[in-house]
């Protein structure tokens, strides 16, 4: 047996185990969502609803940021128990002025901008929101990020669900792609947000108790911040990360579907692949930060998160690219590799296996359920797979560069279209 | 955190041609002891039961002693002169023509009668015989049976306790068959022959490519065939003898099995030295030349084309015979006649199995290879055990039960979906 076979074979199985696992994932998720159509969510009536700071981290959102505010402005909620902070980071398009302008239109409502420069700002994310949360005064805090479109009701139901449940340390709402007509590349994205949230959060949630924070459309409790410090400014992935620190305090995070908000995602290739560099980079860095866990008693509930993640970023990263260039190897004749292999119907089932198993999360939402979606999830098994393992090698190459040359990691804001 | 996690690796395996190394016929051969009245009647029934297996003895009337079946697990005989004694001994037996008379069944003679055969599914048209010995058409007639002029039939075969009776058979055609029939359920065996096809008697100075030529169409049509060589054993490194292993390499390429063919001895012809010093001499340069020959210890009965064209049978595919049989395809055939014979093969639907495979379970696969002139050649490698087959094996059951499970979930899932969505979305 030659060490090429052997490494092949622990990448097949890996790769198969993930599989199964999201096979699990998604019966899971299309559980939880038939119990959130039957039993839909609790609304409070005004006087019960908490005191919420939303926060919108922006630098150079002058294209969208107008909108984001307006939405967030006609929020279903009592005007006087929401404040909405825009920091304004570090811009240097006119942000500030147009800003400005809303707050000038919306007189008597708590819309508080905060303008930072280079050197007050600037640094991420992070810092933006710790600035933010620095200056908020209500008893949970929401994030939105600034390309986002919240729906009327989102704020309400996030706000509900985690007043009406002291277990929650968190409430994550749903995002949807606001411009998925736009190109083939968001047609895919939209899919991706789809299958991901009903797959990976719902199913999670189902069976573990456990969501990741996805950086937008949420509610967490002030205390929390109060007693973590807040955000870690050193995190690109802030949500992952913050996600870990409230499991770890003993809380849940809850996904709750009806809590919707439209965002506008990447257009082009390019954009796409600086944005998901980051994600994984950041992603990366939180997970080992949080390796440690893996030995902590305490932290039992979050193992298979930190399991998850990395299967996802090493060993699923890792199992591709072995046998990927093992097949390389073998077919320009640099490896020789004798290795038997699963039949051809079962490759074949595993196509459909994703391909059905994707189609079904896009039974929930209105529009998706399409022939012409049957198509782009095949379409997608060829190529947008790939174009992620090409993502992850590279943000795992860059994160190691980082490391290795020990540069600070930047924040990339993703660009606006 | 948002991330896809469906990349799955497609996996390709490409399987090339298997094929043997010399090998020597396997499993126990039983003794079988043919009694005839002269040695030359013999034959036809040595190469039945070579056919079947079995080690045949022969002897004749004037040689026989009782004492020749203490050896013998079975015997045949067309003379009735052993009858009483295997009666007596209780030995499984068959007994043809003559042998017959002691049977205690009345046996008829007729003259210039027309004979038909027929035997489960086949048959085969009436001949006219100048004698036979026959059942009285009184007697049940089985599934073999003969087929007498007036449409009656007479049946072929009586058993009475270990020993068969079989007054008349032929030694061609469907008669060779239902013989063979006859001597293979002395033991009682239940698995049927395999045939062969055999492009024969081929020789260093015969159309070599003419036999490439007829290996390209045999492989094209996906029969597995044999070429019978005739030894060679002088001038083993004359460029005219890596011409023939040359294209000896080329028809294995092509799923032939390469059978040394028996030696032809002249009467009167004087050994210069024992055909086994020769034999192994021909043997080590098919070896060294990269082929994998088999010797010819084991051959199977040898049918002309023309007899099993005349075997008509009800079903489609032809089906097997009780014991191995093989035809040949001459190379003296034009490209014409070649094809019209492969066309009639086609037609025939006949079984067709690989030779090699029942001597060895090694592989080996072929690969091209470029020479300086006339061509390309083939070079055999033995094909490795590929690695983790039993896991591959295993987990392809078990996973194909998961995925297919997990399918079925999931289209149940998407039957319920389809009804939500319409309901959620489109109910007025």
């Amino acid at each position: 047996m030659e060490f090429s076979s052997g490494l092949v074979v622990a990448a097949i199985i890996s790769i198969w185990l993930l599989l199964l696992v999201n096979v699990i994932l998604t019966i899971a998720g299309y559980r939880y969502y038939i119990e959130c159509e039957k039993n839909g969510v609790k609304e409070l009536p005004d006087e019960q609803l908490p005191t919420v700071s939303i926060m919108v981290p922006a630098h150079n959102e002058a294209k969208v940021i107008v909108r984001t505010a307006e939405s967030l402005l006609r929020f279903d909620y009592p005007e006087d128990k929401y404040e909405i902070i825009i920091i304004n980071d570090n811009s240097s398009d006119d942000s500030a002025s147009l800003l400005e302008e809303v707050k000038r239109k919306n007189p008597g409502r708590k819309f508080k901008v905060i303008n930072t420069d280079a050197e007050t700002g600037g640094k991420g994310k992070s810092n933006a929101l710790n600035i933010g949360y620095q200056q908020c005064s209500g008893e949970y805090i929401a994030i939105y990020d600034a390309d986002n479109t919240p729906e009327r009701p989102a704020l309400r139901r996030l706000a509900s669900a985690i007043v009406q449940d002291g277990r929650l340390g968190a409430v994550i709402g749903k995002f949807r792609t606001r411009n998925r007509n736009a190109s083939l590349l968001t047609r895919f994205i939209n899919i991706e947000t789809l299958a991901f949230q009903w797959m990976a959060q719902a199913g999670r949630w189902k069976i573990f108790h456990l969501c990741t924070i996805p950086g937008t459309n949420f509610i967490i409790r002030r205390s929390i911040l109060d007693a973590i410090g807040g955000w870690d400014v050193k995190a690109v992935a802030e949500d992952t990360e913050i996600s870990f620190r409230i499991y770890m305090m003993g809380y849940q995070i809850r996904f709750i579907p009806q809590a919707v908000t439209w965002e506008q995602e990447p257009q082009t290739v390019a954009v796409w692949f600086r944005q998901r560099t980051r994600w994984v980079k950041g992603n990366i860095y939180v997970l080992i930060k949080n390796i440690p866990l893996l030995f902590n008693k305490k932290a039992k509930k979050v193992r298979f998160d930190i399991f998850y993640f990395l299967s996802i970023y090493f060993l699923l990263l890792t199992a591709l690219v072995i046998s990927d260039s093992v097949l390389i190897g073998t077919l320009v004749g640099w490896i020789h590799l004798n290795l038997a292999g699963f039949s051809t119907l079962l490759w074949f089932m595993a196509i459909i296996l994703f391909v059905i198993g994707t189609f079904i999360t896009l039974t929930t939402e209105k529009g998706e359920m399409s022939l012409s979606n049957l198509a782009i999830i095949l379409l997608m098994y060829f190529t947008y797979s790939k174009m992620w393992m090409a993502v992850a090698i590279y943000g795992l190459y860059k994160y190691l560069e980082d490391i290795i040359f020990k540069r600070e990691t930047k924040w990339y804001k993703t660009e606006r279209f | 955190m948002r991330v896809i996690v469906c990349c799955v690796l497609w996996t390709a395996a490409s399987a090339l041609g298997f094929f043997p190394a010399t090998a020597h016929a396997e499993g126990k051969k039983d003794k079988v002891l043919i009694v005839c009245r002269r040695e030359e009647d013999s034959d036809f029934l040595e190469k039945v039961v070579r056919a079947l297996a079995w080690e045949p003895a022969v002897t004749t009337e004037k040689d026989y002693n009782s004492g020749m079946l203490e050896q013998a697990a079975y015997v045949i005989t067309t003379s009735d002169i052993c009858v009483k004694d295997i009666e007596q001994k209780g030995i499984p037996s068959v007994c043809l023509k003559d042998a017959c008379r002691l049977s205690g069944y009345s046996i008829k003679e007729e003259k210039n009668s027309s004979v038909g055969l027929e035997s489960g599914p086949y048959w085969e048209w009436p001949e006219t015989e100048k004698r036979i010995d026959r059942f009285d058409a009184a007697y049940p007639a089985g599934t073999e049976a003969l087929i007498l002029a007036d449409g009656q039939k007479s049946a072929f075969v009586m058993k009475k306790d270990k020993i068969s009776y079989v007054p008349f058979y032929r030694e061609n055609g469907l008669g060779a068959v239902m013989t063979g029939k006859v001597i293979a359920e002395l033991s009682g065996r239940q698995e049927g022959g395999h045939m062969y096809l055999a492009v024969d008697e081929v020789y260093p100075f015969s159309d070599l490519e003419r036999l490439c030529a007829a290996a390209d169409r045999l492989y094209e049509n996906g029969i597995p065939f044999i070429v019978r060589v005739m030894p060679v054993y002088e001038n083993l490194d004359y460029p005219a003898f890596e011409r023939y292993a040359r294209a000896l390499r080329y028809v294995q390429s092509r799923n032939a099995s390469v059978l040394l063919h028996p030696p032809v001895v002249r009467e009167g012809e004087k050994e210069s030295e024992p055909y086994e010093i020769k034999k192994e001499r021909f043997a080590k340069a098919l070896e060294e030349q990269g082929i994998f020959y088999i010797d010819t210890e084991y051959i199977p009965y040898l049918f002309t084309w023309e007899e099993i064209q005349n075997i008509n049978t009800q079903q489609k595919a032809f089906g097997e015979f009780e014991f191995d049989s093989m035809f040949t395809i001459p190379l003296s055939l034009s490209e014409e006649e070649f094809e019209n014979r492969l066309q009639q093969i086609n037609e025939k639907w006949l079984t067709l199995s690989d030779y090699k495979q029942k001597f060895t379970d090694k592989n080996f696969q072929y690969y091209e290879m470029a020479v300086t002139a006339g061509g390309e050649d083939f070079f055999a490698e033995e094909k490795e055990q590929a690695n983790f087959e039993e896991l591959f094996d295993k987990g392809d059951k078990i996973l194909l039960a998961v995925v297919g499970g997990a399918l079925f979930i999931f289209f149940v899932l998407l039957g319920i979906g389809r009804k939500w969505y319409r309901r959620k979305f489109y109910s007025k």
